[in-house]
């Protein structure tokens, strides 16, 4: 299992950047090819947009399928950030549905 | 608000600024008419003109009229009057995003400048929302998490214009309204690449065949995880709906040949007058409690006190 500090890819507490987000995606992506788990730690972090959780959260659902789900898990986020992690991921999971169909 | 004569004779195009150039939803649709009548005007010389004595201008609108005509510069040949220039000159500056600095409510609300910045990437846009938050919270103007609401409402434009538009280029200004007893923080941000509508549109047809009418466009992008972008998106729109909306706030945007307005809860996908070269997104958030920080006097339309510790 591996921790990855979502702060270290941010340099504040604001997560607004795409391409921060597919930067830490990119670490995230090394970890599930080697079959560890990976827990996002989002310590530190009071603010975060979709844009940054688009590659984090969507885009491995959408190229690894649901059960990617279960290799990620979320620690320290905030309310807000949780409930734009969820508005990210059910996307991607309808999303994913619509192209297995 | 704006005239025409089309002199194609010695192809020259008249533009007059009849009345009063104000930032408004009127003053935004009338500029994609003179946006659209500018371009598609077989004149390659265009003056605008105006009276500077029957013009009622705020600065807000000055600068975007402004940066309309900066961005008409480079097809056609704009030339503005000698008072309209004096005008703009006194009223309107331009400078990177990086310049951005802290608020000072009495300057700012005094103030006859206005400050236009030009983002080139999305590095400043942390700096830029941390000021607008210390202005906020430091000056009693409540707004519920303001930290959280500006983040995403400001950070959702911001990546959208970087993202979509296929310019590296995004202009942001802002401005303190008095109205009604209440401050408003009037935010706009634009850029002038890729329209909503042209980016739709080629999506549609090459993944699904299909024409949508730009109405339907910004329909299609408003919806929840609706996205051109190949993977995960398209929550950055309806977040900022969410947002903007919870406060009874305004946002307009505009690009390509439609727009679509938030007014409260209320939401219309209408024609545009004109076509916006671009994606323009202006936002109108009312800033509580401005009692508790100063004293306005509504007749001199001026800030005659304010509270020795809000200085």
């Amino acid at each position: 299992m591996k921790e990855i500090m979502i702060k270290d890819y941010i340099g504040s507490d604001t997560a607004v950047s795409y391409d921060d987000g597919k930067r830490c995606q990119k670490d995230i992506a090394e970890c599930l090819d080697k079959g560890e788990k990976v827990i996002l730690n989002f310590l530190g972090i009071s603010y975060v947009i979709t844009a940054f959780l688009n590659p984090v959260i969507g885009d491995l659902i959408l190229e690894r399928g649901n059960g990617v789900m279960k290799f990620i898990g979320i620690k320290n986020a905030n309310e807000t950030a949780i409930q734009k992690i969820k508005r990210v991921r059910d996307g991607a999971l309808i999303k994913r549905e619509d192209l297995e169909e | 608000m704006f005239s025409y004569d089309n002199n194609v004779k010695d192809k020259k195009l008249f533009i007059k600024i009849s009345v009063e150039v104000k930032y408004n939803f009127q003053f935004l649709n009338d500029i994609t008419e003179l946006i659209h009548k500018v371009e598609n005007s077989s004149c390659e010389i265009v003056y605008i003109l105006c009276n500077p004595l029957d013009i009622n201008f705020n600065k807000m609108g000055m600068a975007y009229l402004y940066n309309t005509l900066l961005s008409l510069a480079e097809k056609k040949n704009i030339f503005i009057s000698s008072s309209l220039f004096k005008i703009v000159h006194a009223q309107v500056l331009h400078s990177s995003g990086d310049k951005f600095k802290k608020i000072e409510l009495y300057r700012e609300a005094l103030k006859s400048v206005q400050q236009c910045y030009c983002f080139q990437g999305d590095k400043d846009v942390n700096k830029t929302v941390q000021i607008l938050v210390d202005f906020i919270t430091d000056k009693n103007l409540i707004l519920e998490n303001a930290k959280e609401f500006l983040v995403t409402t400001i950070g959702e434009i911001f990546s959208n214009a970087f993202n979509h538009s296929d310019r590296n280029q995004v202009f942001f200004m802002y401005d303190i309204e008095w109205n009604n007893d209440k401050f408003f923080l009037v935010i706009n941000i634009t850029d002038y690449g890729k329209t909503i509508t042209g980016n739709v549109q080629e999506y549609q047809k090459s993944v699904h065949k299909k024409y949508l009418s730009g109405k339907e466009c910004i329909e299609w992008a408003m919806k929840n995880g609706n996205t051109t972008r190949l993977g995960s998106g398209g929550y950055g729109l309806p977040t900022l709906v969410d947002y903007v909306s919870k406060v009874y706030g305004e946002l307009f945007i505009f690009s390509g040949d439609c727009m679509y307005a938030l007014e409260g809860t209320i939401e219309k996908i209408l024609e545009a007058k004109g076509i916006f070269p671009g994606t323009s997104v202006s936002m109108k958030l009312p800033l509580f409690d401005t009692s508790k920080a100063v004293m306005y006097d509504k007749e001199s339309n001026q800030i005659i006190s304010i509270d020795l510790d809000q200085i």
